[in-house]
């Protein structure tokens, strides 16, 4: 069997078994699957089953690109100004904190031993530490929203849920701002673009194509006229990013964000992206994890490194940013260990470093995207749960 | 006007992007497949304004923005954009096998073969007639010596007689015509599908006994399993479709473009028939699924198929090539005609042997007249198969093809309007996919 076919083949199975399977695992053990379509991935790839051949997974480049922009709009699509204004300064405050110590943390100590450790330069040490530091502080949100499915809400879940949506939204500008620092030369006339200038021209395509997209879209109501027009916008604001060797999750962030303050149709518009995106994302991991192959470098000091910081380091910048803002009302006092769990998005983000052509320690950052949401994200919610103090309601109400 | 002001902006800033330079595989392809998704949907908007199908608006949009005219899309996009043309088929061979009716077929499917098999032949010998006729003016026969000459003029007429199945479905769903020309032809177009693959197969083994074949070329073998294989595949996907429908029946929109693809990877894999494949694979799973009184995949495979088909026809017009065409007219019109009249004086003999009523007798013709991607693929099958007529074949073919793929939506629209079975309105509110 080819290895196109099989990773088709395994997208249909996987996201069958995913219906029946991620709920059940839910409510079962309490836990959120994916991280297992991961390990498939990277059994199937060339490091290990060998099924799926590096120029397999390659071919999928486009589809690669199609998910990850996809990924952004999904993002932006929550970043309704009418749900923003309701959270409180102080709330915001302590999610923005929260992310710059833990990411300024991670950066440092990534820093600090890519130099010592790896002896790398520090031209490559830098973007490198930068990314690792945008990986390692974004929060799955996936682990607030089953804790709400089975206890409702609560302020902490609030409080996770703004830190977690800061943080992705924090995390993409600053890894839009590496890609333009560090791209890659481009030979055009008079000259290339200065790294602002790469950055105004990211904002650019999703602002501007954002707006375009509502103009082109107008009263449009009927829901076949809605897709074929959402997918060309996706797709022509994804491809233009990725064309240019800028991220195509923060265009899309900016797509979203812009229909879903804008468009008439709006909840319509949310709900054809989350529904079409499930499949998406599925074959995104499995690629993810095909794509995977040894670090050039050393791994295992930089990995460990990065995987016990992670959540020592989202703990601490929680209990800082706490006492910096003060602890909103409500809000449990060990709330910061709900933001153990990475979610998808570092994957998707080391996947985008992977495929741009030439960017240093690729393969060693998709690994730690890789072992960090395996060892943590299954448990997202049992970790949300503890931390807004809803096990003790359960064992109480038992 | 709104959106074609939009289109002009997007391209622009398109335009100021593309110096930028290529930093990731297949992103240029990707660029340009969503911008051709907004310039042909907003080119079908247009043109159904003014009473013209929007398959027609999709094909000029491909045109305008492909490499004979403005070259916004490259002949490397089209090049890269091929999967897409691939799905497409996918799609439409499912909807096409989920339109017919186990029942109907049972009880109309012997005069529909008696039909479709008249029409073939008759458009086959009149093509073929009129070739060798035109034969000092035809660039790949007029060197050729008589019997060489015959067996080249019956590869191609073998592929001239080739309907499209997408445009008539395409049509029908734009419309949303419902009566007996509309159903006749597209039973006709259908089964024509099914037997063609087979015709042209014993055509080409019996041309490369005159002409000689070129080393690897497809076996008969090979050929006669790309069509009989391709049935088993097909019914055992179409029970694994039903079982989910029946057992799983979640998000069927995003299963029905998982089971286009998964198809489309199965007959890459297994050498079998795409269009054949997903056509069984419809057609076991709606009758199955109407049968237990299951949910059927037909309505999300058309919501799936929605944006595919707008690229699909829109890199169809793409891959028009102009010069070409403005050469060879003088070869093309006569050709084409004489396939036009072939189909006319096919469908009225086999309608008569058949007994039908007079308004498909009169009119089934008119859905019948477009090609498209069956075609392609055919001829270059052959091209591949005689590498020193191949090229010419193909150009002419295509020149053929690109006239019928032009004329015949407007043909069939008109055919439809005769038969008073147009819904009014119907255009400007459904899409390509929207089957009735």
């Amino acid at each position: 069997m080819s290895g196109g076919l099989l990773l088709v083949a395994l997208v249909v199975l996987g996201y069958v078994a995913a219906h029946a399977g991620f709920r059940w695992l839910e409510r079962r053990f309490f836990v959120v699957g994916g991280g297992e379509y991961l390990v498939l991935g990277v059994l199937l790839g060339p490091y290990a089953g060998r099924v799926l051949g590096e120029r397999d997974v390659l071919d999928f480049a486009p589809f690669i690109v199609l998910g990850l922009g996809w990924v952004g709009v999904a993002i932006g699509m929550r970043l309704q100004l009418r749900r923003l204004v309701r959270v409180s300064a102080q709330a915001l405050g302590i999610a923005v904190l929260q992310w710059a110590i833990a990411a300024s943390a991670i950066f440092t100590a990534m820093l600090l031993g890519l130099r010592a450790g790896l002896h790398l330069p520090p031209e490559r040490a830098l973007p490198v530490a930068l990314v690792a530091a945008v990986l390692g502080s974004t929060t799955s949100v996936r682990g607030v929203e089953v804790v709400r499915r089975r206890h409702g809400g609560n302020p902490t879940l609030r409080q996770v849920e703004t830190t977690a949506v800061t943080g992705a939204l924090l995390g993409l500008v600053a890894f839009t701002v590496v890609l333009a620092a560090w791209h890659a030369p481009v030979h055009v006339v008079p000259r290339a673009p200065t790294p602002t200038e790469w950055v105004a021209i990211a904002l650019a395509i999703g602002l501007v194509g954002g707006f375009l997209f509502y103009l082109f879209l107008g009263g449009e109501s009927d829901p076949d006229r809605l897709v074929i027009a959402l997918l060309g916008a996706i797709i022509l604001i994804a491809g233009a990013a990725a064309y240019i060797g800028l991220s195509p999750m923060f265009t899309g962030v900016l797509l979203g964000a812009m229909l879903a303050n804008t468009a008439p149709q709006r909840s319509r518009l949310r709900r054809l992206v989350l529904g079409l995106g499930a499949p998406l994302e599925l074959a995104v991991l499995v690629l993810i994890g095909a794509l995977w192959r040894p670090s050039e470098y050393p791994w295992f000091f930089p990995l460990a490194t990065f995987v016990l910081l992670q959540p020592i380091a989202k703990l601490g910048a929680a209990a800082l940013a706490t006492q910096a803002g003060g602890r909103p009302a409500g809000v449990h006092a060990e709330w910061g260990a709900a933001l153990t769990a990475p979610g998808w998005l570092p994957l998707a983000l080391a996947l985008n470093w992977r495929l741009l052509p030439g960017a240093p320690a690729a393969n060693l950052l998709l690994t730690m995207a890789i072992v960090s949401t395996i060892l943590y994200d299954a448990l997202a919610p049992r970790f949300v749960r503890r931390a807004s103090g809803l096990d003790r309601v359960v064992e109480g109400d038992a | 006007m709104r959106r074609v002001v939009t289109l002009a902006l997007l391209l622009g800033g398109m335009r100021l992007i593309l110096p930028l330079g290529s930093q990731v595989p297949g992103a240029e392809a990707l660029l340009v497949f969503g911008f051709l998704i907004l310039a042909a949907y907003t080119a079908g908007e247009l043109v159904v304004q003014v009473g013209v199908p929007k398959i027609i608006g999709y094909l000029v949009a491909g045109l305008l923005f492909g490499p004979s005219v403005l070259g916004v899309v490259s002949t490397a996009a089209t090049l890269a954009l091929k999967p897409v043309g691939t799905v497409a088929i996918a799609f439409i061979a499912y909807l096409a096998g989920a339109e017919l009716k186990w029942e109907e077929l049972r009880r109309t499917g012997l005069r529909l073969l008696q039909v479709t098999g008249t029409e073939l032949l008759v458009c086959f010998a009149v093509v073929g007639a009129v070739l060798l006729a035109l034969a000092p003016w035809v660039p790949f026969l007029r060197a050729l010596e008589p019997a060489p000459r015959l067996a080249a003029a019956a590869v191609f007429a073998s592929i001239a007689v080739i309907h499209s199945p997408a445009v008539t479905m395409a049509m029908l769903s734009e419309t949303g015509a419902r009566g007996r020309v509309a159903t006749t032809a597209l039973g006709v177009v259908l089964l024509a599908d099914l037997l063609v693959v087979p015709g042209f197969s014993v055509v080409l083994a019996g041309a490369r006994g005159v002409l000689g074949g070129a080393a690897g070329a497809p076996s008969l073998w090979l050929t006669a399993w790309e069509v009989v294989g391709a049935i088993p595949i097909g019914v055992l996907l179409g029970v694994l479709v039903a079982l989910y429908l029946r057992h799983v029946g979640r998000e069927p929109v995003v299963f029905a473009a998982l089971i286009a693809v998964l198809g489309m990877g199965l007959a890459e894999q297994l050498h079998v028939e795409l269009l054949l494949l997903l056509l069984v694979a419809g057609f076991v799973s709606e009758n199955l699924a109407a049968h237990r009184g299951d949910p059927t995949l037909r309505e999300p495979m058309e919501r799936s198929a929605a944006p595919v088909l707008v690229v699909f026809f829109a890199l169809a017009g793409a891959k028009l090539e102009l010069a070409e065409l403005l050469a060879l007219w003088p070869v093309v019109l006569p050709i084409a005609a004489a396939r036009i009249g072939g189909i006319w004086l096919g469908t009225r003999l086999g309608a008569r042997w058949a007994g039908l009523e007079p308004a498909p007798s009169r009119l089934m013709w008119t859905g019948l007249v477009s090609q498209a991607g069956v075609a392609i693929g055919l001829v270059t099958i052959a091209a591949e198969s005689f590498p020193d007529l191949g090229a010419a074949m193909r150009s002419l073919l295509l020149g053929v093809v690109a006239v019928n793929e032009a004329i015949g939506p407007l043909v069939f629209r008109w055919g439809l309007q005769r038969a008073g079975e147009l819904v009014p309105g119907a255009a400007a509110a459904r899409g390509p996919a929207h089957a009735h």
